[in-house]
């Protein structure tokens, strides 16, 4: 016998085995795992923004925020699912203005952050150009190999705040960015001092400042990535009111441990608005356009921190245009049509839980969405302060050892969604202790000495689009799950008719976006 | 496009099966072909002549999914052309690494023929269901696709030294199985 015996005898085993091992089968993807040829989008963009102002005027910050657009089933989508406002997924930059916009940002910034560079992803995942694929995959490589995972002790942060971030009025859709909400958390630790700063690190779990800045460098490393592929763009800025005296180096540090560039201005100024406009309307390609608009400083404001998430990639396998289908989505607040978009995964994989069940679907890139339906019954308001849901959501690799698990036939149906949301994280973040931020007792003694400051709000709005287009596929009749059963057959169906959960995973699990769709 | 419309347009004999098939599985093949051969020319024809041989299968074949079908076609393909080279032309590393690895695995490597081809395939496939999921990807990853380690590691969230580990092991246990299934000549 020879070795080759072996290599030959292996073409015969059962084609499941083969299927399983494919490059693209497991959650894991090749770099030329692109099989999906036709457009198929999921975009997210998130704002965070902190208003840091003198005490005194803390009545007067605390204007009425402005509102997201709250359900913009109409919008106009490009080829490629984003809003015709917004960018294309292949031609985003980390900073897009025009240059009348452009000029206008570079007369005011104080402190300029470069962003890592990535090399291009060849075309379509062409692979033509091995020097162009090697030098890409290269250095998402050694991205890996560096930043993968730095994330894991933020597990409990996530799994303790998620209910906070997404706690809207019962019944509206909700979505957040944890991962961007901890980045902004980590920058208003890293320019707070004392006690302020002590229960920031607390919630995130953090022992010191430094831990938490090398952590925060790497995670965003690991997520960051406008290389052409798919693209995460995670950036965040400091603005100054230019008659307060800062500290250059706390300046510097958020340049170059959270690629924060920093701007100094008038607040109060239609320049001022103009230039903060501009630069969340170029980090999150116009998604947010409505919110952004809103937004007018207070002069007495003296700093502001903004913070933005924009996500985009393709599904791995499209859902096919021609199955998608109208059916009715019961809402809480009544039966609404929605469009159901279709598939049939051979090799599905089911998992559920006590009170849920849950199916993902793999974006071109590594993400993963996870798609999880609360048992009927249950909210899922209440699912998201479900301990067994949170640990399911918030493990590396949980679904390796989940015993709860079936690989069937699974017919999946998932509204088109486009939901937004927009609130205040202050409540949420004072039941979690981050209180000292908000009050006289606010410690910034690392960004200046001026005296006294607080924070007067947090405010986070969030934008998600699940879109399809593609070819043909079978349609199925829909039947209502009972999420905690196990299925009994080898087939199921897996219809979210009802109020369900969402999570965009990265490849390293962290979670760039999660939201409730009560109202798709 | 699904597997069963691609199918049916095999089936009808329209030559969009071919494009709509490379459209889905080009990448997949073609990634397989090139990591056996090391040449994207070679790359590019093996994965056309797995085409045509589905188009001359299907039908009668009905392969339902199709992914592994062209795969295999494809890993067939590959190695046939792989062997007919000549050895001054061979470029792929990871097949004569695979090769090395597999005499581990083989107890009596000494060029003797084997006994029973269909035997051995039967004996592989209860052999990898007995292997925990794990170590069957690892496995099949390595000898059935050619992955190289470094990309294994990656694939699967392990370090190169598990994906050694884990190879090494299942190689002495594919050994002790076959011995014990009596699948190569003794002395």
């Amino acid at each position: 016998m020879k070795p080759n015996d072996i290599v030959d005898a292996l073409n015969d085993v059962d084609p499941t085995l083969v299927g399983d091992s494919a490059p693209g089968a497991a959650k894991k993807k090749k770099k030329t795992g692109v099989i999906a040829a036709r457009v198929a989008a999921l975009a997210a963009a998130l704002a965070v923004i902190i208003g840091v102002g003198a005490v005194a005027a803390k009545r007067a910050a605390d204007k009425p925020t402005p509102s997201v657009p709250s359900h913009t089933g109409e919008t106009n989508r490009n080829k490629n699912g984003a809003p015709e406002d917004g960018a294309q997924p292949t031609d985003v930059q980390p900073v897009q203005q025009d240059d009348e916009a452009n000029a206008l940002l570079k007369a005011l910034t104080a402190f300029a952050a470069e962003y890592p560079s990535q090399p291009k992803y060849p075309e379509n995942g062409d692979m033509s150009d091995e020097d162009e694929m090697d030098a890409w995959y290269e250095a998402l490589r050694e991205r890996r190999e560096k930043c993968y995972g730095a994330g894991i002790s933020l597990y409990p942060f996530f799994s303790r705040s998620l209910s906070a971030f997404l706690d809207g009025k019962a019944g509206e859709n909700s979505v957040c960015s944890p991962l961007n909400i901890y980045f902004s958390l980590a920058m208003l630790a890293e320019i707070s001092g004392g006690e302020t700063r002590a229960q920031v690190l607390s919630l995130l779990g953090a022992n010191d400042i430094e831990t938490m800045r090398t952590q925060a460098n790497k995670v965003f490393n690991a997520n960051y990535r406008n290389d052409g592929s798919a693209f995460c763009i995670l950036a965040d800025s400091l603005w100054m009111n230019e008659d307060v005296d800062f500290k250059d180096d706390t300046l510097k540090t958020l340049a170059e441990s959270y690629y924060a560039s920093s701007f100094s201005g008038k607040p109060g100024t239609e320049e001022f608005d103009t230039a903060v406009r501009e630069w969340i309307n170029g980090q999150t390609g116009g998604l947010l356009k409505d919110y952004v608009s809103e937004i007018k400083s207070d002069p007495l404001t003296m700093i502001s921190l903004y913070s933005t998430a924009y996500f985009g990639d393709k599904w791995q396998a499209e859902f096919s245009a021609d199955s998608t289908e109208q059916g009715v989505f019961h809402s809480p607040s009544g039966d609404t049509d929605a469009e159901f978009m279709k598939e049939t995964n051979l090799w599905g994989e089911y998992y559920w839980g006590e009170s849920f069940g849950a199916v993902k679907k793999d974006l071109q890139q590594n993400e993963t969405v996870w798609f999880i339906l609360p048992d009927e019954g249950v909210s899922p308001e209440e699912l998201l302060e479900d301990a067994e849901t949170l640990d399911f959501l918030f493990t590396m690799n949980k679904e390796a050892d989940w015993n709860n698990f079936k690989r069937l036939r699974v017919h999946l149906s998932v509204p088109k969604f486009d939901v937004s949301s927009k609130r205040s994280l202050k409540e949420g973040l004072e039941k979690l202790g981050v209180t000292d931020c908000f009050t006289e007792k606010a410690d910034f003694t690392p960004l200046t000495d001026t005296k006294p400051v607080a924070v007067s709000d947090i405010n986070h709005g969030a934008r998600v689009i699940a879109d399809e287009k593609g070819v043909t596929a079978a349609a199925y009749t829909e039947m209502m799950l009972a999420g905690a059963a196990m299925p009994p057959e080898e087939e199921m169906e897996f219809t979210l008719d009802r109020p369900f959960i969402f999570a965009v995973m990265s490849e390293d699990r962290m979670p760039l976006f999660v939201g409730i769709v009560n109202d798709p | 496009m699904d597997d069963s419309e691609i199918l049916r347009l095999f089936n009808e004999r329209n030559e969009d099966a071919i494009s709509e098939s490379r459209k889905k599985y080009g990448p997949l093949i073609r990634t397989l072909a090139l990591r056996l051969l090391g040449s994207r020319e070679d790359a590019q024809e093996t994965e056309n002549d797995t085409y045509l041989k589905v188009w001359n299968a299907v039908p009668p074949a009905q392969p339902n999914p199709l992914a592994p079908y062209f795969s295999a076609v494809c890993r067939r393909t590959a190695l046939d052309r792989l062997r007919a080279r000549t050895r001054a032309k061979r470029g792929s590393g990871v097949y004569e690494e695979s090769l090395t690895e597999l005499e581990e695995a083989v107890p009596g490597s000494d060029g003797r023929a084997f006994a029973d081809t269909l035997a051995l395939k039967n004996a592989l496939n209860s052999f990898l269901s007995s292997l925990t999921p794990e170590a069957r990807l690892v496995f099949m990853k390595r000898y059935w696709w050619f992955g190289s380690v470094k990309d294994i590691a990656r694939d699967l969230n392990m370090t190169e030294g598990a994906v050694k580990m884990s190879l090494c092991r299942t190689r002495s246990r594919l050994k002790d199985f076959l011995k014990e299934e009596q699948l190569y000549e003794t002395e």
